[in-house]
């Protein structure tokens, strides 16, 4: 038994001095050498960290790029369809200063996070296109009044209805509210959003302070949400609840489960991104809505509402090799014919402006100029490198409001503490 | 190798005279100290890499400096604290519903199985289907299931928001976890019982003992070894339960796992330090109730392992 003890400790011991000689470095001291100013030689073959490419355009993209710089070939990685899962590969291969990726396209609320911790590099403004670029997703490419990444396609919320039940869409949630009745009639949900716990909450929450006149970080990004105009944005929600003009199942809706639930012509109202459109409008498996539905910007309190700004950005990445192809091919991505493949091959929202225009476009996409209003008026998301804490913060507050377990005033006061604690220990 | 271990063991008995014995043991000892070595490493490696993180603080600069067991204080009894014994809470919870369920679920499996005879082979096959699928595959399919509208209300004839209220989303997170595991345990606790000798239910019938008292006498304390290792597995897994409350509920309604409130502050929010602190309150915690039930039932069921073969 003893000889055990005695084997024992001489082994943790040499693990232990094992340990020590190869733990020189303090922990997470990111002061590394992979950065530093791009050289003229930093072109050749990049990989690009893609959204999963289920239409293809993106590939489709890539081999025009690829025919035209047969020295400079783009290889696509596609991330996993999650976005929180598509963060933890980016973060581990950052943390790695893994090579793996030259170019990374980012949820546009991760810039300021990865910009704080120099995983991706500053873009000088001279490669922004000619083209004008829409401001608001732009401007979610800025860390601290400088460029770190470039916008590639953008999104807003939107009020999806019933063009067949429904006359006028509501400009606002009183409006919205006096159709109720037709929703009860026709035994469906009059109203829903993405009221789940998860990131698409922190949006819905966003979207009903704003329509409220309230925020949740000011314009400096301390945060601002401790107001009587933010309670009164989480207590629009609560009602809707209590008064069950949103139904008690929306507690459980993301994305996918409010589109199922509208498509199958369980719901009057629905807030969702544009990528519905497109398959509400494709009838068959269940879908009934096929030619009944049309789409407005959403409702607000007073007046029109404010849609909180979705889309992905693209960012070269620090520890990449290279950076000057990442960068040119990120930038020829917004050439107005890039653009418009994105959104007629791919059905995403583009960053260039005079597409919201096009008259042939505008054809194929019904939903454009209601989309061209929403951006026009949509704000970003908390602006912080603390992104992920605030969203959780954000979360826990506002779903225990939904539930009804607690007072919206108490709930605004709290947030506040808790986003000041995130802020702070970011 | 055979010629090199008696090289050595001739010229260590011939150097310090020691007794054959002896030095037969002190050269079984170095021979294994080359996968000593490796096992400390890998096991202890993270483990003493991951204390020590939890002493540092995060911060997105990357300047992180020594802030002794502030990491812990937040955690226990600071800023957190309330989500965090939120967490253990549930997690207790989980493990004390979802273990007890698959231990009798598993058991009975078990003594089903072992007298099924000829098609014992397919249904055990059958019965491993569940725990062959992924945990995560698993608790998508469950979570489409359980919307609102779907089968298992159908089926019910209810309209229970499983993933939208407390009790209902802890019901759902137990079963599923039931389902996908008592198989599991079943399976085990059968390994178990095959190695029980029919000779010792003969000899107890001809002594006139009935189903019950066989299955109490003999039955029973003769698996309990494989029962108490099927309830470690389990214990030690469900403290570390992720992938079912993450997908079904991401958290809600009192579903907050502590590997999910661990994961939400060392992974989204990548703090090596906070989270590193919180895996090793974990780690703590799993070794503490592992101890426990070692203590507690496995000297009783070792002792009278031994008595059984010493009688």
């Amino acid at each position: 038994m003893r000889n055990r003890i005695v084997y024992a400790i001489t082994v943790t011991a040499a693990g232990l001095a094992a340990l020590t000689s190869c733990a020189g470095s303090t922990p997470g001291d990111g002061a590394g050498d992979g950065s530093g100013d791009s050289e003229a030689g930093d072109r050749g073959p990049i990989t690009v960290a893609s959204r999963p490419d289920t239409t293809g355009v993106f590939q489709h993209l890539a081999d025009r790029w690829n025919e035209e710089n047969p020295t400079e070939q783009v290889e696509l990685i596609e991330q996993p369809q999650s976005s929180d899962e598509t963060r933890a590969q980016i973060v581990q291969n950052m943390q790695a200063r893994s090579s793996e990726f030259d170019l990374i396209m980012t949820n546009n609320v991760w810039v300021s996070e990865f910009a704080a911790r120099d995983w991706i590099e500053e873009i000088p403004e001279e490669s922004l296109p000619d083209a004008e670029l829409l401001e608001a997703p732009l401007d979610t490419a800025r860390y601290e009044d400088t460029l770190y990444a470039l916008p590639l396609y953008t999104d807003a919320g939107l009020l999806y209805y019933r063009s067949d039940l429904v006359p006028e869409p509501p400009g606002t949630f009183g409006e919205l509210m006096e159709y109720c009745d037709i929703a009860e009639a026709e035994d469906m949900g009059c109203y829903a959003g993405q009221f789940a716990k998860y990131d698409g909450l922190t949006v819905n929450v966003q979207e009903a302070i704003n329509a409220a006149g309230g925020d949740i970080l000011d314009d400096s990004g301390a945060p601002a949400v401790d107001t009587p105009e933010a309670a009164a944005g989480l207590q629009l929600l609560q009602d809707a609840f209590e008064e069950g003009w949103i139904s008690r199942e929306a507690i459980t809706y993301a994305e996918e489960e409010g589109r199922t639930a509208f498509q199958q012509g369980r719901l009057l109202f629905l807030r969702n991104w544009p990528y519905m459109h497109k398959l509400a409008s494709t009838a068959g498996d269940g879908n009934v809505v096929a030619g009944k539905f049309d789409v407005a910007p959403l409702p607000g309190i007073d007046g029109p509402g404010t849609s909180a700004l979705g889309g992905w950005n693209m960012a070269v990445s620090t520890y990449g090799e290279h950076k000057d192809t990442a960068r040119d091919f990120a930038v020829w991505l917004l050439e107005p014919e890039a653009q418009r493949s994105l959104l007629a091959d791919g059905s995403l929202s583009p960053v260039v402006a005079e597409l919201y225009d096009d008259p042939e476009l505008v054809e194929q996409f019904p939903y454009l100029p209601a989309l061209k209003e929403a951006l026009a008026n949509a704000r970003p998301l908390p602006k912080s490198p603390a992104w992920s804490a605030i969203s959780l913060a954000v979360q826990d507050a506002s779903y225990a409001v939904l539930q009804g377990e607690t007072d919206p005033a108490d709930a605004v006061r709290d947030l506040q503490a808790a986003l000041i604690d995130a802020i702070e220990n970011m | 190798m055979s010629a090199a271990t008696t090289t050595v063991a001739r010229h260590s008995s011939r150097s310090s005279g020691l007794p054959q014995h002896q030095a037969e043991r002190r050269l079984g000892r170095r021979l294994l100290l080359p996968t000593a070595i490796l096992l400390t490493l890998m096991v202890g490696y993270p483990i003493v890499w991951a204390l020590r993180l939890s002493l540092f603080s995060d911060s997105i600069t990357g300047q992180t400096h020594l802030v002794g067991f502030d990491n812990y204080a937040r955690a226990l009894w600071g800023s957190d604290a309330v989500q965090f014994w939120a967490a253990v809470r549930d997690t207790a919870l989980f493990t004390v519903a979802a273990g007890g369920l698959e231990l009798v679920i598993g058991v009975a499996m078990a003594l089903v199985m072992s007298h099924l005879g000829v098609f014992r082979g397919l249904v055990r096959a059958m019965i491993l289907v569940p725990w062959a699928i992924p945990t995560a595959v698993a608790a998508v399919l469950w979570k489409w299931m359980l919307t609102p509208n779907g089968i298992v209300n159908e089926l019910l004839g209810r309209q229970i928001l499983w993933t939208g209220e407390t009790t209902p989303a802890r019901t759902a997170v137990v079963l599923i976890d039931v389902w996908k595991t008592a198989p599991f345990v079943g399976l085990l606790v059968l390994a178990g019982l095959q190695l029980i000798p029919k000779d010792l239910y003969e000899s107890a019938k001809i002594d006139g003992a009935g189903a019950v008292r066989r299955f109490r006498s003999i039955t029973l304390p003769l698996v309990a070894p494989a029962i108490l290792v099927a309830m470690l597995f389990r214990v030690l897994d469900l403290m570390r339960m992720y992938d079912t409350p993450a997908i079904l509920t991401n958290g809600a309604n009192g579903t907050a796992t502590l590997s999910l409130f661990t994961y939400e502050h060392a992974i989204d929010q990548a703090k090596f330090g906070y989270g590193s602190a919180l895996s090793t309150l974990t780690f703590m915690l799993i070794f503490a109730a592992a101890f426990l039930i070692i203590r507690l039932c496995g000297v009783k069921v070792f002792a009278s392992d031994r008595e059984g073969s010493g009688g």
